[in-house]
């Protein structure tokens, strides 16, 4: 499984491209192919040799994802990764993940508080309660593929968001 | 630039500041003797002369000096970083280990070291390296450990997903996070040992900077004994600056303010 925290964890003391190589390196399994096609894929391509103090925050979570990434894990558990981001890039850090979705094969699991965030991203939303956590209800996103910056204002985006206001506020 | 010429101006001042108490004199006012400051505070050109004369001799005791305190320090170091190596692999070690450090950093060394002195035989290099390795251990070992226990729980987890070992934790996470600290903590360290190395040999030796302060004080020399302080004080500045170009060299990934 791969995990992407809340705050991106990455060392001080390692650059983008050593951070990456980190979990390899603990799994004895370096493969310097496959860091440079994550750094590629998550569009760090021409930062990897600086240190993360030198990111900015967005930057900092996409290199958090490629270290989840770089060992190919079945499942990508997502933690309110872009939580601590403002909007602007919040949005932008959401682009971007479904366009590392598309390229990936892996099933991406994202825990969100945000109902956009959550319909824009997902194929399934399921919503869980509050301790103890059991799932109340499991809602299916019918937008396909068509998750690109337009279908924000699309009609079909705002009724699906209907659709899971609904259901929260039967919970 | 700006920074190199403000010390050096600070510096001139003060030394300029302390060539103008030249003749004056100082008044013993319970025996109603007179004698000239001198005596108690040589000005910078008679210390600058007496070290001038006794150029050779300085020296030679000063290396004597830093031979011991850097034979204290790399063993006070090297025991300090072990132990809080071992800390990080065995947790339960630290519960004990603390609290007996704390204990004995906050007995006065210096005050036990005649004790130390007789034990190890008078006039042994032995006692001085001794004293001199106790009083940059705790330094070293107390920062450390701060530092270690700081490193946030998210990191160990983070360290867990990627099933690392004990072993893994610590050669990936803890050590490398741990150098700037521990060349930090080196920076109190170095002249924490120089000073324990020259106290030792004040009470116990024929040789080394310390016993040539004492035979200055009783021969009352006092440029000599100011010369010797000098010298002292400049290793110890020319050791943190060794640290600190090392600490840039081997970190760069450090945030410089």
């Amino acid at each position: 499984m791969g995990f992407v925290p809340q705050q991106p964890l990455l060392l001080p003391n390692r650059t983008v491209r050593q951070n990456i190589e980190l979990p390899l390196e603990i799994k004895k399994t370096r493969d310097n192919d496959a860091v440079t096609a994550i750094i590629e894929l998550v569009g760090l391509k021409g930062f990897e040799d600086f240190y993360p103090h030198q990111l900015s925050g967005g930057m900092k979570q996409k290199a958090a994802i490629a270290c989840a990434l770089v060992y190919n894990p079945k499942i990508l558990l997502m933690d309110e990764p872009f939580s601590s981001l403002d909007m602007i890039t919040r949005e932008k850090a959401n682009y971007d993940l479904i366009s590392i979705k598309q390229k990936i094969g892996q099933t991406v699991i994202f825990v969100t508080h945000n109902i956009e965030e959550a319909v824009f991203l997902s194929d399934r939303v399921v919503f869980i309660s509050g301790i103890p956590g059991k799932i109340i209800s499991d809602i299916p996103i019918k937008m396909g593929n068509r998750r690109h910056r337009e279908i924000m204002t699309d009609e079909s985006f705002f009724n699906e968001i209907k659709k899971v206001r609904k259901v929260m506020a039967m919970a | 630039m700006k920074k190199i010429l403000a010390i050096f101006t600070t510096l001139s001042v003060f030394l300029a500041v302390w060539q103008m108490t030249e003749n004056r004199i100082n008044v013993d006012r319970i025996n109603n003797d007179e004698t000239s400051l001198e005596a108690f505070l040589p000005t910078p050109s008679t210390i600058y002369t007496s070290f001038k004369d006794n150029f050779g001799l300085i020296i030679s005791e000063t290396l004597i000096t830093l031979e011991r305190a850097f034979a204290g320090f790399v063993s006070g170091f090297i025991m300090a970083v072990a132990i809080v190596a071992l800390f990080s692999f065995f947790p339960i070690l630290r519960h004990v280990g603390i609290p007996i450090s704390v204990a004995i950093n906050s007995f006065p060394i210096i005050g036990f070291s005649p004790i130390i002195i007789l034990f190890f035989g008078q006039g042994t290099s032995l006692s001085i390296v001794f004293i001199s390795m106790l009083i940059s251990y705790f330094p070293i070992l107390i920062n450390l450990d701060n530092f270690v226990r700081g490193i946030p729980a998210d990191i160990f987890n983070m360290m867990k997903i990627y099933n690392s070992g004990n072993r893994q934790i610590f050669l990936k996470l803890i050590f490398p996070l741990s150098i700037p600290t521990i060349i930090e903590t080196a920076k109190l360290a170095v002249p924490a040992s120089i000073i324990g190395a020259t106290m030792g040999e004040w009470l116990g030796t024929r040789n080394g900077i310390g016993h040539l302060i004492t035979v200055s004080l009783y021969q009352l020399n006092p440029g000599v004994l100011y010369a010797s302080l000098a010298a002292i004080m400049f290793s110890s500045i020319i050791s943190i600056f060794a640290l600190s170009v090392i600490g840039k060299i081997v970190t760069p990934w450090v945030i410089k303010n």
